[in-house]
């Protein structure tokens, strides 16, 4: 069952790869867009290494979940958004350098949460033998450094990845990326082209995928064994403040200081509104239900993070072409049905990745030799372990379709819109306060849900502790 | 059983069609498109089931959407901000010919030849400055490469949108040739190649910029929000300026072609282009007389679609 729908999920790549195998075309190499997208990507993860690594310290040494509220923030908010304030406030160098500070600033997230959640799982014999004997340069050298590596490795790998593929932001500063090369070849039917443009980005993806075969996404429960403390624990979250604060708080103070007519934006947009959440809210649970249903390993992960890491519009095209063919359109199209199953693809990975073996093989193994039977199995051993990580992983996945454009432009049922397709076009008018109060909307529900998903998780575990 | 028997019915009655719908597939911003929307429904009682494009998708969203769609079309009509889209459109035979009853005093240089689709209320490219610092506008677009502008104006990516379509329609009147050398010559005068049209009117009305190109809609409302800016429509001694209509189109076995006909028959009124005059983009109504006084470009936009390999050239000539 996991796995047809798996291959299901796996679909809108594989349309948008037959369209370019069926679409003759020239197949070329695009080098200089590549040159661009080099430093573009490359700056980005550079600067959300910068980013993500203090406040990624910072909170592998607290408790709290407001600083991981936070850190989801910047992930919301829409690159166009950024870019366009970038403008606005006249900042210098609008080329390929400002293009890598904006997306470094939105997707350093990335790099903080999978290092925090790989710093969680330091052991704490290997720290406390390495205080009795080594410095802390030496125990961060020794201990700390090697753990860490394949999960750091992998984050700047993903942030590459998304720097890669976004749009928007090197459309409104006109720098030739490998990303504006797929929509410009797309926009004048290359497919062929295109695809031969995204193939590169495919290749990192799979990569990408074999990096992330082992590593785990979400923190354990338990808190971490502290690592730092004195001056330099003080130092790391005094960097990591700086950084919740320049690229969360500030830009939520901004929204809320032009959003003027914040409620009755929202009674005029509440359609918009609840059709967004509506769409994210079902995404989310299919998706986490989906695998909940099998927490083993899979194939298709390649083709779940290259759905992920290619422009929204591919999931979009592919499903449309697909549909089209096998002419299952009819059927699904109008219900919102192909729109929830594209992005359904598009964040596969994203819901799959972090619920993947949430237990030892050998506690299973235990389980199977003790004779408990597989649902059993699933309702005393994986679920405890899956269920508190199942709330937040919906939380991500809800504040990401919450941002998406690519594939409801292509497959919104008619008279549908969503919040974020109202923003874009709201901001093409200049309309500042309205676009604020959207994007208000949107950093408060990314705190609600993102506070609940993990109130669940913390339900869930005590509910089986 | 019987439950998830009854709710797969529910699900296909869902799904179903109804008799006082139609379905519009527009690249026009939902901001004013709703209100024409609106008042259609009051007009009529037919209730108007739209699917926006948006600016972020750039051309891709909705003409790929209806090419897909096109052996099982879930549109009834098809209103673009422009005419390339439908001019593609038709090329790949998705329209459907109509002529709508009230479109008979539309000038034949706003509808296609075999009634595909038709023009109204249109926008046009035009020269935007500062009015604070820029006296004497430039008053041609090959002004804007003189060197007393170097460094000054501001244009959108020749490669999408309307600017995409105004370099292929100044190759199609004055040959591909002048089009890339004009180009060029904005390019040697350190033009500023922006991301869109809203953002070269920002750059002009900060004063970032004295003069750029854009589309009226842009200027207009930069000006009801009070920017110190004004327009120029350029070349009216030479070659002419460029108007880009809307065109509304019939989508070929539309499962709603009555209702659709008569949304046509509706939106191509000289009513519902003086609504579009009235709204925050002023789109100009094609019938007008004042309109006949501007020397506009002659475009045909069946062969304005087919300009890949400029724009490749285009692409080249600037580095973008």
């Amino acid at each position: 069952m996991t796995r047809a729908i798996g291959f299901v999920l796996a679909a809108p790549l594989a349309g948008f790869a037959l369209e370019a195998a069926l679409g003759a075309g020239q197949f070329q190499l695009h080098l200089r867009a590549w040159g661009q997208t080099l430093i573009v990507a490359g700056g980005a993860t550079l600067l959300s290494i910068l980013f993500g690594v203090p406040a990624a310290l910072a909170l592998a040494h607290s408790r709290g979940r407001l600083l991981r509220t936070l850190t989801l923030f910047p992930l919301l908010l829409p690159p166009v958004l950024a870019a366009a304030a970038w403008l606005g406030a006249r900042l210098p160098a609008p080329g390929p350098f400002g293009c890598a500070a904006i997306l470094g600033a939105i997707y350093w997230p990335v790099i903080a949460l999978l290092l925090e959640a790989s710093l969680r799982r330091i052991p704490a014999d290997a720290l406390d033998a390495a205080a009795l004997q080594l410095t802390p340069v030496r125990t961060a050298r020794v201990v700390v450094w090697p753990h860490v590596r394949p999960a750091l490795g992998a984050a700047a790998l993903l942030v590459f990845l998304l720097a890669a593929s976004e749009f928007t932001v090197p459309a409104l500063f006109v720098v030739p990326t490998i990303s504006m090369t797929i929509y410009e070849q797309m926009s004048a039917f290359r497919t062929a082209s295109a695809a031969s443009a995204a193939m590169p980005l495919i290749a990192l993806a799979v990569a990408l995928a074999w990096a992330m075969r082992r590593m785990e996404m979400i923190p354990p429960a338990r808190a971490a064994r502290p690592f730092l403390s004195g001056a330099p624990l003080a130092g790391v979250r005094a960097l990591a403040s700086v950084v919740w604060f320049a690229t969360a708080i500030a830009p939520a103070a901004i929204f809320a200081s032009r959003a003027g007519s914040f409620f009755p934006t929202l009674s005029m947009n509440l359609d918009a509104v609840a059709w967004s959440a509506g769409i994210a809210a079902a995404t989310a649970l299919l998706l986490v239900a989906w695998s909940l249903l099998s927490t083993r390993r899979s194939r298709l992960e390649p083709v779940w993070l290259a759905t992920l890491a290619l422009p929204g519009v591919v999931a979009g095209l592919g499903a449309l072409q697909l549909a089209g063919r096998t002419g299952a359109l009819p059927w699904l199209a109008p219900s919102g049905a192909l729109l929830l199953l594209a992005l359904m693809a598009r964040f596969a990975f994203a819901a799959w990745l972090p619920l993947r073996e949430p237990v030892d093989r050998g506690q299973l193994e235990a389980a199977e030799l003790s004779g408990l039977s597989a649902v059993r199995t699933w309702w005393r051993i994986t679920a405890p372990a899956v269920l508190p990580r199942a709330g937040a992983t919906a939380a991500v996945v809800f504040v990401l379709v919450l941002g998406e454009i690519g594939p409801v432009v292509l497959l919104s049922p008619p008279g549908r819109l969503t919040a974020s397709q109202h923003l874009f076009n709201l901001m093409h008018y200049g309309y500042d306060g309205v676009v604020a109060s959207l994007a208000l909307f949107l950093f408060g529900a990314t705190a609600l849900v993102t506070w609940s998903g993990m109130h669940v998780g913390r339900l869930g575990t005590n509910r089986f502790a | 059983m019987r439950a998830a028997r009854f709710l797969f019915i529910l699900f296909l009655a869902a799904c179903g069609s109804r008799t006082d719908e139609v379905v519009v597939y527009t690249s026009v911003d939902d901001l004013y498109a709703k209100e024409i929307f609106a008042a259609f429904t009051k007009d009529t009682a037919i209730r108007v089931l739209p699917v926006f494009d948006t600016e972020e998708s750039k051309t891709l969203g909705l003409v790929h959407r209806l090419i897909a769609e096109k052996d099982h079309p879930q549109a009834d009509v098809f209103w673009s901000g422009d005419c390339a889209r439908s001019a593609l459109l038709k090329k790949k035979g998705v329209l459907e010919p109509y002529r709508a009853s009230t479109a008979d005093a539309i000038g034949a240089e706003w509808r296609d030849p075999d009634n595909a689709w038709t023009g109204f209320g249109a926008r046009a490219r035009v020269i935007v400055y500062n009015t604070k610092a820029v006296k004497e506008p430039p008053k041609t677009i090959a002004e804007l490469a003189d060197p007393k502008w170097k460094g000054k104006i501001a244009v959108a990516n020749p490669l999408f949108g309307t600017t995409a379509a105004h370099v292929a329609a100044i190759a199609q009147t004055r040959g591909e040739e002048t089009a890339l050398k004009l180009f060029a010559a904005l390019r040697a005068n350190d033009v500023r190649f922006v991301g869109g049209n809203s953002h070269v009117r920002d750059l002009v009305a900060r004063g970032d910029c004295a003069a750029g190109l854009t589309d009226t809609d842009d200027v207009w409302i930069g000006k009801q929000r009070g920017d110190p800016i004004e327009m120029v429509f350029p070349d009216q001694d030479s070659g002419g300026t460029l108007l880009i209509p809307n065109s509304a189109a019939l989508i070929q076995g539309a499962s709603r072609a009555a209702n659709a006909k008569r949304f046509l028959d509706w939106l191509l009124r000289i009513e519902t282009e003086k609504l579009l005059e009235k709204g925050p983009s002023r789109q100009m109504p094609v019938r007008d007389s004042d309109l006949r006084r501007l020397r506009t470009m002659h475009v045909d936009w069946g062969r304005l679609v087919e300009s890949e390999a400029l724009l490749d050239k285009v692409k080249s000539t600037l580095g973008l």
